[in-house]
């Protein structure tokens, strides 16, 4: 099947001081297939938020996103700069590609009721009456399993719990029956018991509507739960993109294979186990220079090449890392891009 | 936990007994922590989880007299902490300090990580001005922070060191109890298995005792010896690590442990996808267990009278369905 | 991230010059701080003597530049010692509205409960009184002098300052610095004086700049009315002295007047740029 969701080459930069740019997303690509789940996953500074909002055309006035290919549903928006376009890129938004955000809170009008705002955005995209649009507000309630829904439509968000609310938000970003959903951090805020719910509500609804979903976090459990794919982000860049099976068991980068054993893994026995630490931290956006892997200085097993030269991606068990020490077995390919198959 | 022989028992540090704490609300008086027993011997970690707005950190605070008591008493090493004046505590507070979540809220953004590790020290009158300085470097060198940090401020360090700095803080009056409140929740990670290492050490260095209060249950899982489970107010479960994680008995330590991320049973089939209201649980002071609204288990005896914390070998367990083996 | 170092430690008095109404505010306040100081250099003798012709427009005799009022005392020389008498006033005044208005507000906020309504209720009260009458009732029945009207602007102005460091300390009281800081054992005086304080320092230090203008309009609006020192020149005190020959010599009130505008708004764009410049989302940048 295509891919709904194409990106290839995308770049996202914020000013820096005198003129410079500093660079937050690098030559970054991906697709995703309809009714899959793909996982971007890293630590903050990644770049995975400037991601999300790029794909949504949503990122602030002062960053600068550029792509070689960005097609949502057969759609071509790499030249489509959403200041200039804006017409476009606001008929893709909640029409071909909804966001689903990581705080319901501050993502819902505090005085409007719910039914208002889940109405205004079935209205936003079609020209519908405001009782037809209420009425799909009540299917699109009852849709995100919220009890009662009837009285749901006419509280505030304040009136809601937190899982509540992210239904709504579930709820809203659903109205116009988007053919990719971004989830950004959908669960952080939600305590685990009502994040498991939730998780299991968007797969649902993924299942129902053959929606592609790419899911932003940081929760390698939550990937490893839900994720078809796996995206791996380090400062910027891709270093590893595989089948999530793949992933989980034999880890091809060594920054991959850093973050799985910095995690507390529980019903452990004997003595209590020493958590892998990974050295030094994360380069702030000034200090990512353009040669070598960003993850040479961290890592545990760097190779002279890995300071000067920018691994490639290179295909490994269900995808693709771009490691100096996975290219031992095979050929070398051509460096510098990281585009997924 | 098991029946205490004697309070002098030396090696409790901290003993609380049917602690209650009331909040004002507009809705009147709250209940957010409602007769909690538990205690911490030296040398031990009791992770202590439950969802947001259990009362798990107003517990944490409780113990420490930050915010009002409503009824039960504390022993602080060996010392009835309850009724003693905020003058009369100040000497105890040498031997029971917090690490909060948010340093960024708790260190004072205009003062200097050296003055700010200094701050307690200064407080107590402990050292001369060079002998404070020695033991605020050697207080950085334990938490991994490089002593050049002392110039610096909170808000120009990143988020690991910020947190290793709230701990050196706590550190510097040599506690032998340490409430750890959410301490490494917002932290990526990496930097996490960077803090959790550090607290380890201590532990070991020092012969801490740790109160980890989290809602992430992998991370409680990791560092403590036993485990404490808190919901609505209430202790429903307790237990040696292993146990809680092996063989969970509460209907509600078994949602929680099912929810982990990544460590979902699926070989049990997912539940059906459940209505929201999900995160519902009954406040205390309406009596009945606090589980009741999500329980599959609750009965009409459940909706009427509270389960007592009953306890049985290593651990207790509140629930009138489910009885803990001895 | 990377940037926010950098413009952390740029002191205060320069990210203050830094911005177009901080540097246009700090040179008119300079200005007129200079001229106060130059007073008796430049016009040495009492500014209240008749030294010229009266009515001299400005520019006519070429020793008296600004010309003389209706009594022939030289304009020029009201101006530079009526800059004493207004900055004089104006940050004496402010003192002691700091000195209520902080200690207030900040035991009030700090300790609640029945100190926290005393000290509320009382700030009602003045509020329920219109400044500027209340002073005008004090100056009246203590009779004007520097020392009355001072003390008469100092002691109505605080109510609100009380009400804005209340504000500020109630939500820091509850935070987890406090929190911590009690949880070492520090006593309230150390938590109150080293770190809540200087944290509501901010909203203090720019609500004193508007102080300082209110409290020169004050005096100028007192003065007007008659209830200046007789015994020393003051702008408002001129421009009310100029009011009767409006119509034919307009500058005898306008000069004064103009000189009371331009210092209320450098103080008025100096407490916006310090606004700006202790905002911390702002400095960041």
């Amino acid at each position: 099947m295509d891919p709904v969701l194409d990106v290839d080459g995308l770049s996202v930069s914020f000013p820096g001081p005198r003129g410079t740019r500093l660079p937050a997303v690098e030559d970054l690509g991906f697709a995703v297939r309809p009714g899959e789940t793909l996982a971007i996953v890293g630590e903050s500074g990644c770049g995975k938020s400037a991601t999300a909002l790029a794909l949504l055309g949503l990122l602030p006035a002062n960053a600068a996103a550029t792509a070689r290919r960005l097609r949502i549903a057969g759609t071509e928006l790499s030249s489509a700069d959403p200041r200039s376009s804006p017409e476009i890129w606001r008929r893709q938004r909640g029409g071909r590609i909804a966001m689903i955000f990581q705080e319901p809170l501050t993502a819902l009008n505090p005085v409007l009721t719910i039914g208002e705002q889940v109405a205004e955005a079935v209205r936003a995209h079609e020209l519908v009456s405001w009782r037809t649009a209420r009425g799909r507000a009540l299917d699109l309630l009852r849709r995100v399993r919220l009890p009662s829904p009837e009285r749901c439509l006419e509280a505030y968000p304040h009136q809601l719990s937190g899982g509540m609310r992210q239904r709504v938000v579930i709820a809203m970003a659903l109205a116009c029956r988007p053919a990719v959903l971004v989830a950004d951090e959908p669960t952080t805020a939600l305590d685990v018991t009502v994040q498991a719910r939730v998780l299991d509500l968007i797969g649902e609804i993924q299942r129902e509507t053959r929606a592609a979903l790419v899911l932003i976090t940081h929760d390698l459990g939550v990937v490893a739960d839900r994720a078809d794919r796996v995206l791996v982000m380090y400062a910027g860049r891709a270093v590893e993109t595989r089948h999530a099976r793949d992933l989980f068991a034999a880890p091809a980068h060594p920054y991959t294979r850093a973050l799985l054993a910095a995690r507390p893994r529980p019903g452990w026995t004997g003595p209590r186990p020493r958590l892998a630490e990974i050295p030094g931290r994360v380069p702030g956006l000034a200090e990512r220079g353009a040669a070598g892997c960003r993850f040479a200085p961290r890592c545990a097993s760097v190779l002279p090449d890995c300071h000067t030269l920018r691994p490639g991606p290179r295909p490994v068990a269900g995808g693709e890392a771009a490691c100096h020490r996975v290219a031992e077995t095979t050929e070398p390919e051509e460096p510098a891009r990281a585009a997924c198959a | 936990m098991p029946p205490a022989p004697d309070p002098t028992l030396c090696d409790t540090i901290l003993e609380v007994h049917d602690l209650s704490v009331d909040y004002a609300s507009p809705h009147g008086r709250m209940r957010a922590v409602d007769r909690v027993s538990l205690s911490i011997r030296r040398g031990e970690t009791l992770g202590l989880v439950g969802e947001s707005g259990c009362g798990k950190s107003t517990l944490g605070r409780a113990i420490l007299r930050l915010v009002e008591l409503s009824a039960g008493t504390i022993r602080l090493a060996g010392t009835d902490v309850t009724g003693l004046s905020r003058a009369a505590l100040r000497p105890l507070r040498r031997s029971a300090q917090m690490v909060f979540q948010d340093p960024l809220a708790s260190l004072d953004p205009r003062w200097t990580v050296g003055r700010l590790v200094a701050e307690p020290l200064v407080i107590h009158g402990l050292g001369s001005r060079p002998e404070r300085q020695a033991r605020v470097r050697d207080l950085l060198d334990r938490v991994g922070l490089p002593a050049e940090a002392v110039g610096r401020f909170p808000h120009e360090m990143s988020g690991g060191q910020r947190q290793r700095v709230g701990i050196a803080r706590a550190l510097a009056l040599a506690p032998q109890l340490l409430i750890l409140d959410e301490a490494v929740s917002a932290l990526d990670v990496s930097v996490q298995a960077q803090v959790l290492n550090v607290l380890a050490d201590l532990q070991a260095e020092l012969g801490l005792a740790y109160l980890f209060i989290s809602h992430d249950l992998a991370v409680v899982d990791h560092v403590a010896d036993r485990v404490a489970v808190m919901l609505g107010g209430r202790l429903v479960e307790t237990g040696p690590r292993a146990r809680l994680a092996g063989n969970p008995l509460h209907p509600y330590t078994q949602e929680l442990l099912g929810a982990v991320p990544g460590h979902r049973d699926h070989s049990r089939g997912r539940q059906e996808a459940r209505e929201a209201g999900d995160d519902e649980v009954r406040p205390g002071g309406e009596g009945g267990c606090p589980f009741v609204p999500r329980c599959t288990l609750a009965t009409g005896q459940c909706r009427a009278e509270a389960p007592p914390l009953r306890a049985a070998g290593s651990g207790s367990l509140a629930c009138h369905h489910v009885a803990l083996a001895a | 991230m990377s940037g926010s170092f950098s413009s952390a430690r740029v002191p205060l008095g320069l990210r203050i010059l830094r911005r177009p109404s901080g540097a246009v505010g700090s040179v008119v306040l300079a200005l007129v701080g200079l001229a106060a100081l130059s007073a008796e250099i430049v016009r040495p003798g009492d500014p209240l003597d008749m030294v010229a012709a009266p009515f001299l427009w400005p520019g006519t005799e070429s020793s008296y530049p600004l010309g003389t009022d209706m009594l022939g005392r030289d304009l020029a020389a009201g101006l530079l010692y009526g800059a004493r008498v207004s900055l004089l006033i104006g940050v004496v005044a402010t003192a002691i509205t700091l000195g209520i208005g902080v200690g207030a507000g900040a035991l009030a906020g700090f300790y609640r409960g029945r100190l926290d309504q005393a000290l509320m209720r009382t700030t009602e009260l003045f509020q329920t009184i219109p400044p500027f009458l209340f002073a005008l009732a004090i100056v009246a029945v203590l009779q004007p002098s520097l020392t009355t009207i001072t003390f008469a602007i100092g002691v109505t102005a605080w109510p609100s300052l009380a009400r804005i460091v209340r504000a500020e300390v109630l939500a820091l009281r509850d935070g987890e610095m406090v929190q911590a800081a009690i949880a070492l054992g520090a006593g309230d005086a150390r938590i109150l004086l080293l770190h809540i304080l200087p944290n509501v320092l901010g909203p203090v230090l720019v609500s004193a700049s508007i102080l300082v203008a209110t409290a020169i309009l004050t005096e100028s609006s007192l003065a007007f009315l008659g209830l200046g020192d007789p015994n020393v020149v003051s702008w408002g005190g001129m421009v009310g002295a100029g009011r009767e020959v409006l119509r034919t010599d307009w500058y005898v009130a306008a000069l004064p007047g103009l000189a009371i505008v331009a210092v209320v708004l450098g103080l008025n764009l100096l407490g916006d740029a310090l606004a700006d410049a202790l905002d911390p989302r702002r400095t960041r940048r």
